[in-house]
């Protein structure tokens, strides 16, 4: 046993690889390093490499992932009947639902109508699909495949159906990266809804994220909607985020209203910062005079005349 | 021995097309944005392989995937490459003893290296006031790896036969020159 190993290996190939093995050490370092210190280009250098190599893999990813969730699916198999009574009664209280929400459009268009409401327009949706799903307990994000070609931009929120998901962080040429709301590096400014309570809805790597900087948190029940606050003006204001739900500690957590489990597609909202008006315009009515005196130097003068 | 002689070089080859099935298999969007704790099949595939026949993984191998792994998982690029590095070449200096121990020893070894290698990398990024996942989630991984790497030693002993017998060495060491 003792006579293989580095022994057989001549001296200059053990000198060689152990000058080989230093130098990939100091390059490893310096990228680390070079990470910590300069995170957006790397980071810009990581994106590129992912958009580059991770869609030629794409066609293995999908039927891997369609495997494994066909093997979720078969375990409900097992519970088809009760599911199905179930989801019986379920429709039969959504149609009640149902008549509710169409009687509230209409009075909602009504409403709309009588204070000449304008939507903003400038709200746009591209949907993309989810390629790939770096996961680890290191971050909770995923990659889509679109990207600055359909006009995705850094810091985009991202919404399945229903909620939001999360935002864009690093986007390349046709694929750009969702990190989640329960990531650990996710903020995002929000209002509870009927209590009218701003708060920051914070990721910690769990399903739900933590309600931080409550004011009154007695004012916030179990069950309140959860909405975007729009502040910070990264977030379009108003989207969903879910519910809040209690911990057992104390603490208040929201139950996101997207599903995460059925993520395919996500829509990442475009969204135009409204145009800031600073100051009077130049150009609408007349200039106004420089000061008083001038003013009434000048109308003086045109009295005489 | 006529089989022998084809294998070192076979393993070669395999182990790079496993460690890109082991890298690529967690990033499967099953189920996004879950709680996901994918064990580290990289590194049990690596250390099965140092272990059993550590000249047909050089470490410019290992590094360069565990460096696609850094990229591709979004962590620290260079930190999960350099952990991997140290431990494989620790295992490889002292190959000769891991050799000699039982496989229980043997997935002590590599379970107690893994640990050591998360709790390094986690205390570099402490260090340089990284944020750092919670202890619980880190543990979770670690034991989920730990018992990934008796099922991924059997089918490489197994399905590979490579086994740290004294008689696969004996073929090995006629391939010179093939030290790294």
């Amino acid at each position: 046993m003792a006579h293989y190993g580095e022994r057989t290996q001549p001296d200059y190939i053990r000198s060689v690889r152990r000058i080989a093995v230093g130098i990939v050490v100091f390059v490893l370092i310096a990228l680390f390093l070079l990470w910590r210190i300069d995170n957006v280009r790397v980071e810009r250098l990581r994106v590129a490499l992912v958009d580059r190599f991770v869609p030629s893999f794409e066609w293995t990813l999908k039927p891997l992932a369609a495997a494994g969730r066909m093997i979720g699916d078969f375990q409900a198999y097992n519970r088809v009947y009760e599911q199905n009574n179930e989801l019986r009664r379920e429709l039969q209280r959504m149609q009640a639902w149902r008549e509710v929400a169409l009687q509230l459009e209409q009075k909602n268009a009504k409403l709309l109508a009588i204070n000449n409401v304008r939507l903003n327009p400038g709200l746009t949706y591209v949907t993309g699909e989810i390629v790939s799903d770096p996961g680890s307990p290191f971050s909770r994000s995923a990659m889509v495949n679109v990207g600055t070609v359909d006009g995705v931009e850094d810091g985009a929120a991202a919404m399945d159906g229903l909620g939001l998901v999360g935002r864009i962080a690093g986007v390349a040429s046709r694929s750009s990266r969702i990190i989640f709301l329960t990531d650990t590096s996710s903020r995002v400014p929000v209002i509870v809804l009927p209590s009218g309570q701003r708060a920051v809805a914070s990721g910690d790597n769990s399903s739900a994220p933590v309600l931080e900087f409550l004011e009154q948190s007695d004012a916030v029940s179990v069950g309140d909607r959860v909405v975007t606050s729009g502040a910070g003006g990264l977030y379009p204001p108003d989207i969903l985020l879910g519910r809040v739900v209690d911990d057992g500690h104390g603490r208040h957590r929201v139950r996101p209203a997207a599903d995460y489990g059925r993520l395919d597609f996500v829509r990442v909202v475009r969204s135009r910062p409204a145009t800031a008006i600073e100051g009077p315009g130049g150009l609408i009515g007349p200039l106004r005079p420089e000061s008083v005196g001038s003013l009434a130097s000048d109308t003086g003068a045109e009295e005489r005349q | 021995m006529e089989t022998s002689r084809g294998r070192p070089w076979f393993r070669m080859v395999v182990f790079p097309l496993f460690a890109i099935v082991a890298i690529y298999t967690p990033m499967i969007p099953v189920a996004p944005g879950g709680i996901q704790i994918t064990p580290d099949a990289f590194y049990c595939l690596a250390m099965a392989w140092i272990i059993r026949d550590p000249d047909a993984a050089p470490f410019w191998v290992i590094v360069a995937l565990a460096l696609v792994a850094d990229v591709l998982m979004f962590r620290p690029p260079g930190l999960m490459a350099l952990g991997m590095l140290i431990v494989t070449d620790m295992v490889r200096h002292r190959r000769a003893a891991v050799r000699g121990l039982g496989f229980f020893s043997e997935w002590l070894v590599v379970s107690v290296l893994y640990c050591a290698m998360l709790a390094g990398t986690q205390a570099v990024l402490k260090l340089v006031f990284v944020d750092v996942p919670e202890i619980g989630l880190s543990m979770e991984l670690a034991f989920r790896t730990m018992l990934l790497y008796p099922v991924i030693a059997a089918a490489v002993a197994l399905g590979l036969r490579m086994s740290k017998s004294e008689k696969g060495e004996r073929s090995l060491s006629g391939v010179s020159g093939r030290a790294w």
